[in-house]
Parts: C-alpha cells; structure tokens; sequence
C-alpha cells in the first residue's frame, strides 16, 4: 500500500526520520517495500498483511503508528448525517444477496460536479491514482483514508431511483466505467442495480449511473460485502481494482456510518454538496464486539518473554482494546483477532519480537525418528555417487502421455501438462542436453517421484532412474580416444548398485535412446529389500584356484552361468574375460571354505564342463 | 618342524626390519625365499610328511611365507619412497577418476539436516499429491482463503486433488499423526502456478521445521533459527525477528539476515533494505493444535520454512532458478 506521509501526518505525529518510521513499521508487521516521491510528497509502499484489512486505510496506518510511537490518533472531520430511516428508502436488498451483503449505507446528496482542488487531486496523485472529477475523487480520498471503497450513482440516471442487491442472472451483462468493457455475469455474482439493469458490483462501478459533468445529484454509498464472494468475483471477471481489492479483506461494517459521514463533510466542502435524502442502511446482522479472555501469562508461555501485567495491559489499550481484568475487548476493526495468541501477537510485536529472549529446545533429546523413506534416498544417493554418478533434479511435468497419465487443469507451460509416470525420460533429455554441451561422459541418476491414475485413483510413488552416456572417461593423454559407453556400462553400474545394497535382486527396466542408456526402477519395491553389507567378509583362509575355459556362446548368457554353477559347489566365481564372435572366454574360480583344494579336486570339474560344452 | 617355522618367520622379520639398503634386502630374499632358501628347504621336509600333518602345516608354511615377503617389501618401501617415483614426471596431468556428485539442493540439504539433526530433530518427508484438507484446511488456510487461489496452486482434479504448494502439507500430516513431543525438519518439492523466468519456477524446494509439545515458545524458535544461521552462514551474519502474517502461525514471525552483498548499506539485491528475508515462522496456530484435538493452552510449537534454491543460487553463484532442473547446470568434476 501506497502511503504518502505528508498526507499520513494528518491523523498521527510522525518521527522526524524516515528510517525510524519505516523500520519500526517493519518490526511490527508492515514490511518497508519501497520509498518513492510524487506530488511533492515522500511514499512508502508497505507490504500489507492480508488479514489486517484496517491498514489498507491511512487512519488504521496512522492507528499502527500512534500505538507504536505512543501518540494520539487524530480523526478527520465528519458531516452529521440524518437519522436513518428504517423504510431503507435508497436501498433493496433481494432475498438472493443474503449472505453477500454485510452492511450496504446509501445517502442522497446534491452536489456541483467539477475538477478537484489542488490539494485533493495531489493527494490522490502522490498515492497514485488518477484525479477525476470532485465527487469520483472525495470517493476516492475516503477510501484511501478509511479502507472502506465508496461508491457514487448519478441518481437522476437510476431507473426507480433505487439501489437493489440481488444475485446477478446468468449471462447478464453488465458494462463496467472501463470504456468498452462488459462482462458477462453469473448467479454467483452479487449485482447492485436499478430496477432495469446491474449498475456495479463489488468491485468495479457501471458506466450508466457514472458521475459526470452534467450530474446533479448522487447517491454515495460504501459498504462491505462477503469478501469470499467478492474475491470470487474479481478471480471470474479478471478485474482487479483498489476498491474490489479492498472488498476482498474482512472488512468492518461498524466504521460505514463514519465512512459515509467523512465522505458527506468532504463532499460539502469541494462539490458544494447538500445531504437531501435520510440514510438508508442494509444491516442484517450488527456486529459484536470480539471479547478474549486472557490469562497475561500466555505471553510468556508462547514466547518465553515475562512481562509485568501493567506493560501488557498499556500496550493493548494504546491498540484501543478494553482491557476490563482478564476480559479483553477487540475493537471492531481488528477484525484479524480472535483468541489470546493473536493478543500476544499484539503485544509482543509492540514490545520488540528483539526483547523475546533465546532459550535452547529443553527436555530430553527426542530418539531419531527420521523417515525410513527418506533414509532410503539418502542411501541410494551415497551408493550412486560413490559409484561415479551425479545426482540431477528434472522436471515433474512432461509433454508425453499415456493412458494412466494425470493431466495437470491448469498447467503452467501448456506443453508440459502431464505428470511424469517415469524419471528416465526427462532425465535421457537432460543428459543429451549436457552431451550437446561437449559433456564427454554423462552418468545421471534422479530419485523422484513419478504419478498415475490407476482404478480412478491418483498414486505416487517414488523410482530411481540412471543414464549414461557419452565416452566412458574424458578423452586424456593416456587413452585419447575412449570408448563410447554401451549398456554393458550402465548395466555394470546397476549391478555395481545391487552388490552395494546388498540386494540379491534387482528389478527394473532397461532403456537404449540412441547413444544413451537408462534404467528405472521402483524403489518402494526395492527398497525394503536393501541390506547394504552385504559387500564385508574376510579373505579366504585356503587359496583359489583359477582357471579359464573357452566355450561357444549360446545366448543367453545367464543360462550358461547357471548350468556351470550347477557342475559344483566348488565354482564360486565366474567372470566373462573375452567374448570373440561366438567365442567366450571364462574364467572360473574354484574355491572350498573348508580345505585346500588341489588340481585332483578340480580335473573331474573339468571333464565334466567339457563334456557339457563340447565345442 | 611348527617351531622352526615360527622361528624362522620371526628371524626373517627381524632382519628385515634391521637390514640396510637395497642389497642387503635382496639377499635376505634369497636367503629366505630364494630357489634353494631356508623355506624351501623346508618344502622338501613338508612333502614327506603324512598328509593330515601336512595339511596343518601347509597352512602355517603359507602364513610365514607371507609374512616374510611382506616384511622385506615393506622394508623396502619406508628405506626408498623415491625409488618407485623418480622415473615418473608427477607434472603431467593424471587420467581423470569417475566421480558422481550430488545435486546442490541435496548438498544444502544434507547440511540442514546435519544442523538441525544435532539440536534434536529428524527428517521427515510426506506425499508430493495433496487433497484440499492437508494442504490448507489444516493449515488455517479455510476455503476461500486468498492463498488458494487457483493461479497459485496446480490443480490435478479440481477442487480436491492438487500438487502440494508447500512443505507445510507434510506439517499437517505429522499433526495429524505423530505424538508430541517431536521435532521435525521437512525438506521437499513443492509445486505453484508461476509464470516461468530466472526467478520463478513451477517446481522448486521448501525447508520445512516443525517443533511441538509442552513448554515451546518463541524464545525457543529465536534460539534454533539463530543456531542454525550461525552454523549454516558463519558467526558474523546478523539476523533480525519482525511481525509477519502466516495463516498458520501465530504469532508470526519473518527472519531476514543482514545483506552479506552490500555490508547492509543497501543494494538490488536486499532491494535497499539491508536486510534479507530468510525465512518465514512462528507458534502453530491454535486452530491447527485444535484440529488434531490437542489442547493449544496446554500445547505449543513453532514452524519455520524457507525456500532452498534461492539458497542454493546465493552459494553457488546460479542466477537462474530454472538451470536447477532443467539441464543447464554443468557439474565441474
């Protein structure tokens, strides 16, 4: 919010330095965002609370800062209205805007349309509106002082010279004072009209009943409204003003009467105005004051601050609470307090949050309870690195789709709406990318989740991906041109992670994309099955013998370990040591964990090896 | 015959151990090892011997026999470190070691963790698909709440199925089901309707920190927030607790830390403020201890949660959010 503060000066002293306005402003919740200067005025902007809807007006600014600096509040003038009228001659409310209309106060006046004053129009330029004419700017004016959008109709253009609030009809259309724009409303919108058409809503006024030069009387109304609704409204309607923004905080009914009498007395000395009408005032459900009870020690219960009664109480009353023992009343336009936390909010932020002290967490140290899920990541991540694979983050939305993929409603990049139901693919696009930046050795790998739709149900679950790519090392002195990776080098990493993780098994699904090779699996299922030692045993008290054996290759491989392992329990070990067309070379380790094994022991393997894979 | 080989294994050592120069070695290798040396003669006496006792010894004969080549080699590398070296010209690069490394959100996070596990909390982690109830009712964000709207949250399903805008969801889950007293931290993926540039991204990573029981106040949040900027950025940053809003904290609290870039006189990056923010925190709301039916006059707790790539960037010097995700980032290994 905009605040100009010659004009903020009005209503509270201010301190003589900037800086200990705006950082004292800051330390009790309204965040300095930026200085500017206009209109011969200095402007701070502030970052606003979104429940304090009291401080989108410079008097509940000026409240904040009266009670921060320990001065008094000074109200502008007001005019004394008429009495109000029961009948509501000014205003309907229809059946179908119960419950989107707080409070609705409307009074006719005779005014004399023309360009503000100087110092009005300045006023309104420094916070950066745009003057109009007289009465458009005291609407205005108010509603920058007040928090409190005002609205004037040019009664003699109100068809029954009458206000109705009732729910708009479907596909009515309603054109806005932006020039040229008309919206289409539904029954969800409140709509305030005369008895042929919407002349406003909540948050934009019509062009039909607008005040122009040739107006001559008005009615001026302010009000507030649901503010769901409203916020509702402007999200339909994408349109987003001062007043529609204002609407959409929780507003406080019981400051209208003053709004409107400001707005009267503003009106009277700029535009000549003259009250003609009794106020009509829509007012369903009056507002109670919020009461709290409050035990002073909360304060130090929740902040570990210890404060003398007197303090708290002096601090809440320089905030216009009641303070009455232990029952704490809220003024009205504090309509964020609700319980006895937000009054230790209250005080506490007046007294300093740099006085609350710093106390370690007591108490017994709680036993580690970290997520196994979590601990599982963290495992695969150190298995993979110590491996030689980096970690790399992609991005959960895809373009590609298949039948249990979620679509996104409202995705941010329209090409990418889908959720990924697998990491490798995004990932394979990542490491081309880093190929296509001269990468010569890629090794990725992403723990992630992936989404579907199964049985109408949404489901996550969390996979594990590798790619690799590239050469198998960066070309070097020693061996200046390497050999491109093939997925024996992605499968030696897999099976690298499997003897890591102490994982007998390991499912999951190879990929060849070109020059790349992925693998994914699903590491809720293997997850569980992680040991991770199984990599420790001691060396072997009696000595191996090894030896190598040519067979001919009959795919697949597996097949041939099995059946050699199967000659005997002596044959611990076999590892393939040349594969040349159809030739391979193997070479078998015999080993017995409870004697010496001599060549006696392993020439009847050998035979009968040989009689198994003749050539 | 056990004897002598034990004698001899403990001779070989000794002289090994006192031996000077490489001759010296090489006879004593001889000596003991050698076609005709000490142990194999014994070998011949081994191969007359009936075969239980030959196994026994056999294995004896092959512990001394290492342990006497081991000495001598041993020996040989402590006298002549630069024996094995001076052919080599170290100035030439070496051939490179595969290394992996990790992603800088985990390095960050890992060092969170380590942070916060030692003042007693434990890693928590919680589901990425969020419904309506979890990701904001419980949060005191009740419907119609200028948080939810649409543009800001991923909608799968409206209105119900949604991809998690913050790590607080995982908050509301740990209410709902854990004990207290705890103390958690909470790092994660989160999901948001951005317009997509340097400094926003759909997708990026939220620091979440949740301690509850009785007793816990703001002094307590003061002190573990300012632990963990000490540790984390060094013992000379300043850090400062102003009044901020958060639905679901209260009181709320927002921590900056003085702005490292300009020595606080002001600059683009603190947007002339001095300050950072850092942070944003406070007590749990009292309508979120309601919701889980624990008593907020008896129950407290405060949460903190940060953004982690803007973290990420300021240390490693990225200044575009999106390269964390989207291939741009090039590991230096």
């Amino acid at each position: 919010m905009n605040v100009p503060l010659k004009w903020l000066a009005e209503y509270v002293e201010l301190p003589k330095s900037l800086d200990t306005l705006t950082h004292r402003l800051t330390m009790v919740g309204h965040m300095l965002d930026k200085v500017a200067k206009r209109a011969g005025d200095t402007i701070i902007d502030l970052e606003l609370r979104g429940n304090r809807s009291d401080m989108f007006g410079l008097i509940g600014i000026a409240r904040d800062v009266a009670a921060a600096f320990g001065k008094s509040l000074k109200l502008p003038p007001v005019s004394k209205l008429p009495q109000t009228d029961p009948a509501s001659p000014l205003v309907l409310a229809d059946k179908s805007a119960d419950g989107l209309v707080k409070r609705y106060i409307a009074v006719k006046l005779s005014v004399k349309v023309g360009p503000s004053p100087a110092w009005l129009a300045d006023r309104l330029t420094a916070y950066g509106l745009e003057p109009i004419n007289n009465v458009v700017d005291v609407t205005n004016y108010v509603m920058i002082e007040t928090s409190h959008p005002l609205h004037a109709f040019d009664f003699n253009k109100l068809n029954g010279g009458k206000l109705i609030l009732r729910r708009g009809h479907a596909g009515e259309k309603f054109a806005t004072i932006q020039q040229g724009t008309t919206l289409t409303l539904t029954s969800d919108d409140l709509a305030i009209c005369d008895s042929r058409s919407v002349q406003c809503l909540n948050i934009i006024g019509g062009l039909d009943t607008k005040v122009t030069d040739s107006t001559s009387t008005i009615i001026l109304e302010t009000a507030v409204y649901d503010s769901a609704s409203t916020r509702r409204t402007a999200r339909r309607h994408k349109v987003y003003t001062e007043g529609g923004n204002r609407h959409e905080k929780h507003q406080d009914p019981a400051e209208l009467p003053f709004t409107l009498a400001r707005a009267a007395h503003l009106l009277t000395e700029v535009a000549a105005a003259k009250v003609t009408s009794s106020v009509s005032d829509y007012y369903p459900h009056p507002v109670r004051p919020t009461v709290i009870r409050f035990d002073p020690h909360e304060v130090a219960r929740l902040t570990g601050l210890s404060l003398p009664e007197s303090k708290i109480t002096s601090v809440l009353r320089s905030l216009e609470f009641t303070v009455s023992g232990s029952e704490i009343t809220v003024p009205t336009f504090r309509t964020d307090i609700e319980g006895p936390a937000d009054l230790v909010e209250e005080i506490v932020r007046l007294i300093g949050y740099d006085t609350v002290p710093e106390t370690p967490l007591s108490g017994p140290i709680p036993d580690p309870q970290n997520y196994p899920v979590y601990t599982l990541q963290e495992k695969v991540r150190d298995l993979l690195i110590s491996l030689g694979a980096s970690e790399a983050i992609t991005s959960t939305m895809t373009p590609a789709e298949n039948t249990d993929s979620i679509r996104l409603v409202n995705p941010p990049d329209p090409a990418q709406a889908f959720l990924r139901t697998q990491l490798h693919p995004n990932l394979v696009g990542y490491a081309q990318k880093l190929l296509h930046q001269k990468v010569s050795r890629v090794a990725l790998f992403e723990i992630g989740k992936v989404f579907f739709k199964s049985k109408n149900k949404y489901c996550e679950k969390l996979h594990l991906a590798l790619v690799l790519g590239g050469q198998v090392s960066s070309a070097n002195w020693r061996s200046p041109s390497p050999r491109p990776t093939d997925i024996y080098d992605l499968k030696g990493l897999v099976s690298g992670f499997q003897k890591l993780a102490g994982l007998e098994h390991l499912s999951g699904s190879f990929f060849a994309f070109g020059n790349l090779f992925a693998f994914e699996t699903d590491l809720e299922v293997v997850g569980p099955l992680m040991i991770g030692h199984a990599v420790y045993s001691l060396t072997p008290q009696f000595p191996a013998i090894i030896e190598d054996f040519n067979i001919g290759y009959h795919p697949p491989y597996s097949d041939l370990i099995k059946r050699i392992h199967k000659v005997s329990p002596l044959v611990k070990k076999i590892e393939l040591m040349d594969k040349y067309g159809d030739k391979l070379t193997l070479r078998i380790t015999y080993h017995s964990d409870s004697r010496q094994l001599s060549s006696s022991d392993i020439k009847p393997l050998r035979h009968k090896l040989n009689q198994l894979f003749p050539d | 015959m056990r004897d002598k080989l034990n004698n001899l294994k403990n001779e070989a050592i000794a002289m090994a151990i006192g031996a000077e120069g490489a001759a010296e070695l090489e006879r004593l290798r001889v000596q003991y090892l050698g076609k005709s040396g000490a142990l194999a003669q014994i070998a011949k006496q081994l191969s007359g011997l009936p075969s239980e006792e030959k196994k026994d010894l056999g294995q004896l004969f092959n512990d001394v026999k290492s342990a006497i080549l081991q000495a001598l080699e041993s020996k040989s590398q402590t006298d002549n470190p630069q024996l094995t070296t001076n052919n080599y010209d170290l100035s030439l690069p070496g051939t490179p070691a595969p290394a992996g490394i990790l992603h800088p959100i985990t390095v960050v996070t890992r060092e969170l963790n380590g942070i916060f596990q030692s003042l007693g909390f434990s890693v928590a982690d919680g589901p990425e698909l969020e419904n309506d109830e979890y990701n904001y009712n419980r949060l005191n964000l009740p419907a119609d709440h200028p948080a939810r709207d649409l543009q800001d949250t991923l909608y799968i399903k409206e209105p119900d199925v949604i991809l998690r805008t913050h790590t607080s969801s995982v908050e509301a889950h740990i209410l709902a089901e854990t004990k207290p007293p705890y103390r958690f931290v909470i790092p994660g993926k989160v999901y948001r309707y951005e317009n997509l540039s340097v400094a926003n991204n759909a997708m990026f990573f939220q620091y979440q920190g949740l301690a509850v029981g009785e007793g816990i106040t703001m002094a307590n949040l003061k002190s573990t927030i300012n632990t963990f900027i000490r540790l984390f950025y060094g013992p000379n940053r300043k850090s400062r607790f102003r009044c901020k809003y958060y639905p679901e904290v209260e009181p709320g609290v927002g921590v900056d830390i003085d702005c490292p870039f300009c020595a606080q006189k002001g600059c683009a990056v603190c947007k002339q403020r001095g300050w950072i923010e850092m942070l944003g925190a406070g007590m749990v709301h009292p309508n979120m201890l309601r919701q889980v039916n624990l008593n907020p006059a008896t129950i407290s707790g405060f949460a903190w949660g940060m953004g982690l790539d803007r973290i990420v960037m300021t240390r490693y010097g990225i200044n575009d959010i999106r390269s964390l995700t989207n291939g741009d980032l090039l590991y230096n290994i």
